[in-house]
């Protein structure tokens, strides 16, 4: 299997975020954000349409040119140091899907003015929103993913993403290379940033002896992570 | 009755930033930090105190409620927003040296992770502590670190970091802070970190939370 890049567009709508999915994400219990703060993401959530350009894109690679090794993978001569944690459940894969997903620039710039004007909890609430969004985004484009990979008989595995598992975020400047510049406008900063901020990158192996667990920091042993203590701070 | 500090303090764990502020619901209609602190000093209370024993002391039970998971980001968000209600009035008497700022604090994102909500709200809780704040924002590399403590001797240092994998920049800066300025107090922070790792680098604290920090810095500053 092997597909040029695309990029989709992704209605916000169409992600269904409610409040309760990104309180948890804030720390919260299911049901748990208090008033006044549940009535203030209700307000956020029905203007969050305006402020977020949602795309998210993917490139199959070429099964000829992949290669996993023990801590990493090989893309032609390029090596992704990702550490043995993501060469793991990669190495089933036939080959490997490199995506981006993002909220937009609009999102941080939403959260950016309302910190301005001191309203910092609505900035906070938006920020997370903005997280929330990029993951949903980054979670749509790993579905499309895994039904092109049916149609030919294959799954597909969790996806991993640089600055995460011990993978260094500056193997994003290697991911970046194989897809096209400004690839669902995102471009990366020196020190291998994404912008806009909100955006999410990574690999998903495909192949017809991979798997996809259900809970993904079950192959990561790397308690300091924020994932597992999770604050969005 | 509570006397005006323990009021004080009360109205900043709470969030309570003024009159007509509508958070927190159960207390609309009563004074605020702003009120309370304007009325504590035309009472003559000293700034110090309405400080030490008012608005830190909330942001100390707001902390330590955020320690143990009783409370999230949106409820020390608005304690630091009502801090800072309470420290617009104190600000004179800092800067006319009746009372006396306790240092400044330079703090800045390393270098790799752009995420500031954890290094703004460390920010605001420093400044209603009492400190100067030299905020480098996000990115911030070891030459932006140095260049900061050079503009500013004596002064203590903040990193922060949420990503596993940018937290290792943190390493890099603190000996090159040490390498310039070896006495420099380093505090490290941010959702990944731990006390192993702060140990590991040869920082001199990790602050699990805001207020942990000020504690450190306050008390590491006498």
């Amino acid at each position: 299997m092997q597909t040029d890049p695309e990029c989709l567009t992704i209605p916000f709508q169409s992600l269904e975020i409610t409040r309760d999915d990104i309180a948890l994400g804030m720390g919260y219990a299911d049901g748990a954000l208090p008033m006044p703060f549940s009535a203030q993401m209700d307000t956020l959530l029905a203007q969050a349409e305006r402020h977020v350009r949602i795309r998210a894109g993917f490139r199959v690679l070429p099964p000829s040119s992949v290669r996993i090794a023990a801590a990493g993978f090989f893309i032609e001569d390029t090596y992704f140091e990702t550490n043995r944690i993501i060469a793991r459940p990669l190495r089933k894969a036939e080959t490997l899907a490199f995506f981006v997903a993002t909220a937009g620039q609009g999102i941080t710039a939403w959260s950016k003015d309302l910190f301005e004007s001191d309203d910092l909890v609505q900035a906070y609430l938006v920020d997370a929103l903005g997280s929330e969004i990029a993951e949903r985004a980054a979670e749509r484009i790993q579905k499309e993913i895994a039904e092109r990979a049916e149609t030919e008989g294959c799954r597909i595995t969790n996806r991993y993403s640089p600055g995460y598992c011990n993978w260094s975020v500056a193997e994003q400047h290697k991911l970046f290379a194989f897809l096209p510049d400004n690839f669902c406008s995102i471009t990366l900063t020196p020190s291998a940033l994404m912008q806009p901020t909100k955006s999410v990158s990574g690999v998903i192996g495909v192949g017809a002896n991979v798997q996809k667990l259900d809970y993904e920091c079950k192959i990561c042993l790397e308690t300091h992570c924020y994932r597992h203590n999770i604050r969005h701070m | 009755m509570a006397s005006i500090l323990e009021l004080i303090a009360t109205c900043t764990e709470r969030g309570k930033l003024n009159k007509d502020a509508p958070y927190p619901p159960d207390m609309r209609e009563l004074n605020g930090v702003d009120e309370l602190v304007a009325q504590a000093l035309s009472d003559g209370i000293d700034p110090d105190e309405v400080l030490n024993q008012g608005l830190m002391v909330g942001m100390g039970r707001i902390g330590e409620q955020f320690s143990r998971n009783e409370v999230f980001v949106p409820e020390l968000l608005m304690a630091a927003r009502a801090m800072s209600a309470g420290m617009k009035h104190l600000k004179p008497h800092f800067d006319s040296g009746a009372a006396k700022r306790k240092g400044t604090f330079v703090i800045g994102t390393v270098a790799g992770d752009l995420h500031d909500i954890g290094k703004n709200l460390v920010r605001m809780v420093m400044e209603g502590g009492g400190w100067e704040v030299v905020d480098l924002g996000v990115d911030a590399g070891v030459d932006k670190f140095l260049a900061a403590v050079e503009l500013n001797p004596g002064c203590a240092v903040g990193l922060s970091a949420l990503l596993t994998t940018t937290m290792g920049h943190m390493g890099d800066i603190v000996q090159a802070i040490r390498d310039k300025a070896p006495d420099t107090k380093i505090l490290v922070g941010g959702a990944p970190l731990t006390q192993e790792f702060c140990d590991m680098i040869g920082a001199d604290s990790y602050a699990r939370d805001p207020q942990l920090a000020l504690e450190y810095l306050s008390s590491s500053f006498v």
